[in-house]
Formats: structure tokens, C-alpha cells, sequence
């Protein structure tokens, strides 16, 4: 089996070169250098992608022997024939840049919102998977929700600039904290991780490859999920006129219903008007319409239905509970002294009476 | 797409007979190394920045890059489980983020401040 990156040398070198770029974009308080940082970090990236993308095609083996040392001596070699997928690497550049200018904006307002698009971009990289109900899932509720009460406490929490002070960052926004060990240790475990799957991926098999590409039997019809779902191969079935209106799906003699995931047949009878076959009615079988398959977001609630009811009941305890702790968190009282509230209503422009004084104007028991 | 197992790709492409998305050479790699920089640059974040609210913006990164990994492997195998456990990442993620701006919106109102390194006597 091949491996996906023949020399880790050169992944090293790479990363190397990312970590740099992180760190010459930390936040510090002088010799900003954000945009060398994110070209570095960039390239590193270009780096990785071509390592990936390409090192696999001929020209590399030819131009450059040293290119890739097969890890795995006896393997055969990844030759792609096809330019991988552009939007990947789009995807990918702005997931990671998003990211890595998420964690070295002072500003927290902005990087909140290189997370959204970190969070965007993820949400593509899944698209690419065909994994629609995800990819929306993650943008309606991490974008959607997560994201804007993040916002909300960034908001009350942080100082906004005025306009004597067009910068007004914190102390604790512009100093990073002990950033070399940080990176040092962080793309160490980049680079370990990053090899290791390089290495391990080649011997991790998925399952029963061999028989999904060769026996039709096996390959992924979404058979089970419309089964669960019969009035929808019904209705298709109706749509292409295959069957009649009156005919319905029938059932064997187990009471299971007659539908056949892996040579893509359904079994139909004349129905009775109530969901049930009439008395002596003949099955015949027909094809699934040309096309006709589960959805991504029906397979993946047939799969969270059936396979994990529990967890879920476990899912709404935790809310629950992260709904009850966030209350009683917030709702506890902090104390303010009566001088203090004085200050803040000064400040605000308003002219209460001191405290102390009775019944002076637009002071609040 | 029968024609990828006579191509001898091998066991690293993503199959994706009858799935919609064309994936042209795109690896389980791949993706993986997208999570993994995402796991450590998130990691980064957290050990480097000492505001409290981005320290848990990091997590929420890690998490994304979690459920990134989940979501390919789900792919990698054609199992949906993947792609369930990746709503339960985003319950937890969620969980996490309110009882985690709530203690936020506490300590700040404590100390006005965002700097963790102010509750550092905490240490025991």
C-alpha cells in the first residue's frame, strides 16, 4: 500500500516554516508582523498541498528521485490520474488561515469572526464529503448560534476604541503568552500527528473495499434507510409511473417490507385504500427509479434514530443541564457599593444626587 | 465509478461509488492533515492567548477539527455514524459554550478583566 507522503523530511522542513509564520503573527506590542507571518503560513500550506497533491504524479518520481522515498518498499504507487479537487485546497487555505488568524488577532471581535470563517470553510470542506445536513448544521449552529453569543460576551466584556484611542487593546490582548513553547509544542504534535497519518492511513482498510467496488450486493444503496422510509420510494416510483396510484409496497411473508437495497427492487401490490394489500393480490417487482437514493440528512437521522436513542436522551439531559448552570451562573448578584453606581452614573453623563443625600433627583433606592 | 478499483487507488482514496460529490484524488490523508493542523493551531491558541473569551473560542476550533476527522472517517468507512456523532460534538460544543460564557460574564463582573493569568491564586 502506498504511502501518502513518501518523505516526512520534507513535511518537517514545511511545518517548520508554518511554525514561524504562526509565530511572526503573534500579537506583541512592537514589530507587528501579522502579514509575513500569514505568507509564511501560507506557503507552508501551498507546500503541504503540492506534497500532496502532486507528489504522487510522474514528473516528481522523474524530476525528482529524492522527491518521495516509499515508506512502504514493497507498496504500489499513488499515481492520480485526475487533478485533485481545487476546492479542497481553497477550502482548506481558508480554514486554516482563518484559524491561525483567529488565534493571533488582539482584537477579539475579529477574531471571532476569522472563526465564522474558519467555521465556513469547514462547513465547504464537509460539503465536499456529501455530507449537506452537516455542512448546514455547522453553519446554522456554530456560525448561527455559538458565534453570536460568543459576540455578545466579547461585546459586553471588551472596550470599544474611542476615538482618542483608536487601538485600546488590553494588556492581556497584545501580549502573547510564553509564545515559543507554545508553538514549538503545538507543531510537534502537527508534525507527529501529521506523519502518523501519513504512515498509518495506507494500512487502515475501510471496510470491505474490495467487495463495495466488485459485488453490487454490497455497495451502498441505502437500502435499510428506505426501507425505514417506504412512502418515498412509493412516491418516486408513482412520479416515474412505474407502479399505479392504488399500488403500495407490499410486504413478504415475515411482514418485512419487499424492498431490495442491492438490486434496487421493490416489491408492489394493489392496495386497499387503508395501507394494506387486497386479499390475493400478486406482488410483482419493479426497479427503483434511475437516481433514486436516500438523502444525506435522511440517512443521517435514520442512522441517529436507530442506532443511538440513548445518546440522545443523554444530549438533551446535558443541554438541560448547561441551560440550568448557565442560569443559576448568571444570575448570581454582585454587590455594588453606592459610590460606585455614583461613578458609573457620571460617567454616563447622567447628574445624580451623591450618596448619602435624601431625595435628591434621579437616584435610585 | 467502478472504474477506481481497476485504477488500483488503493484503500486511501475515499470510495465514493454512488455518492453525488466527485472527490478526484482527494485521500482520507488529506483531510486528516487539515484536522490535525486544526487541532494544533487551535492548541496553540489556547496556550498562547490569556483572554479568557478567544481561550474558549480555541476549543471550539479543536472541537471543529474533531468533528472534521469524524465526519472523513464516517466517509472513509460509508457509515453514517460519523456524521451522528458530530451532532453530538455540536451538543456538547454548545453546552460547553454556555456554561463557559456564563463562568466568562461571572469572573469578568468579579474582576474586570478578561486576563486569566488574574486567577492565578486559584492554583492550589
Amino acid at each position: 500500500m502506498e504511502a501518502v507522503v513518501g518523505n516526512p523530511f520534507l513535511l518537517y522542513l514545511l511545518f517548520t516554516l508554518g511554525a514561524v509564520g504562526v509565530f511572526l503573527a503573534m500579537p506583541r506590542e512592537r514589530l507587528r508582523a501579522e502579514i509575513i507571518g500569514l505568507l509564511l503560513g501560507s506557503a507552508a500550506f501551498g507546500g503541504v498541498a503540492v506534497l500532496l497533491g502532486y507528489q504522487g504524479m510522474v514528473w516528481s518520481s522523474e524530476a525528482f528521485p529524492w522527491f518521495r522515498l516509499p515508506l512502504d518498499a514493497s507498496g504500489d504507487q499513488y499515481v492520480p490520474t485526475v487533478l485533485p479537487n481545487p476546492y479542497f485546497y481553497l477550502f482548506g487555505l481558508v480554514a486554516l488561515l482563518g484559524a491561525v488568524r483567529m488565534i493571533t488577532h488582539p482584537r477579539p471581535v475579529y477574531a471571532a469572526l476569522h472563526f465564522i470563517l474558519t467555521i465556513i470553510a469547514t462547513a465547504g470542506l464537509v460539503l465536499l464529503l456529501a455530507a449537506e445536513f452537516m455542512a448546514f448544521a455547522l453553519i446554522i449552529i456554530y456560525a448561527g448560534a455559538i458565534l453570536i453569543t460568543y459576540l455578545f460576551v466579547i461585546m459586553l466584556a471588551t472596550q470599544a476604541p474611542t476615538q482618542e484611542e483608536p487601538e485600546n487593546l488590553r494588556s492581556y490582548d497584545i501580549r502573547a503568552n510564553a509564545p515559543v513553547s507554545s508553538i514549538l509544542v503545538g507543531f510537534l504534535m502537527i508534525g507527529a500527528l501529521s506523519v502518523l497519518v501519513a504512515k498509518g492511513v495506507p494500512r487502515l482498510e475501510p471496510r470491505n473495499t474490495t467487495e463495495y467496488f466488485t459485488d453490487p450486493a454490497r455497495r451502498y444503496t441505502g437500502g435499510e434507510v428506505v426501507r425505514a422510509i417506504p412512502q418515498r420510494l412509493e412516491k418516486a416510483l408513482r412520479n416515474e409511473d412505474i407502479i399505479q396510484p392504488e399500488e403500495i409496497i407490499a410486504r413478504g411473508e415475515d411482514g418485512g417490507l419487499l424492498i431490495d437495497g442491492g438490486e434496487r427492487t421493490a416489491g408492489v401490490v394493489v392496495g386497499d385504500g387503508d395501507g394494506d394489500a387486497i386479499e390475493g393480490g400478486v406482488v410483482r417487482f419493479v426497479s427503483w427509479p434511475d437516481g433514486f437514493a436516500p438523502t444525506n440528512t435522511e440517512s443521517v437521522g435514520y442512522n441517529l434514530i436507530k442506532g443511538h436513542p440513548g445518546a440522545i436522551e443523554i444530549a438533551g439531559v446535558i443541554l438541560l443541564m448547561a441551560m440550568l448552570g448557565a442560569v443559576v451562573l448568571a444570575r448570581k448578584q454582585i454587590q455594588i457599593d453606592d459610590e460606585a453606581k455614583y461613578e458609573q452614573a457620571r460617567a454616563l453623563g447622567y447628574a445624580p444626587a451623591r450618596p448619602g443625600e435624601a431625595g435628591g433627583e434621579g437616584s435610585d433606592a | 465509478m467502478l472504474e477506481l478499483a481497476d485504477a488500483g487507488l488503493g484503500a486511501g482514496v475515499l470510495a465514493q461509488a454512488d455518492f453525488p460529490a466527485g472527490l478526484h484524488g482527494l485521500t482520507l490523508a488529506h483531510y486528516l492533515f487539515v484536522s490535525a493542523a486544526m487541532f494544533g493551531i487551535g492548541m496553540i491558541g489556547f496556550l498562547t492567548r490569556r483572554n479568557l473569551i478567544i481561550m474558549f473560542l480555541c476549543t471550539e476550533l479543536m472541537f471543529q477539527a474533531a468533528g472534521l476527522a469524524l465526519v472523513v472517517f464516517g466517509r472513509y468507512h460509508l457509515d453514517f455514524s460519523g456524521q451522528t456523532f458530530l451532532i453530538f460534538v455540536l451538543t456538547v460544543a454548545a453546552a460547553e459554550a454556555s456554561m463557559a460564557l456564563a463562568l466568562v460574564v461571572l469572573l469578568f463582573r468579579r474582576s474586570e478583566s478578561l486576563d486569566a493569568s488574574v486567577w492565578q491564586r486559584l492554583r492550589g
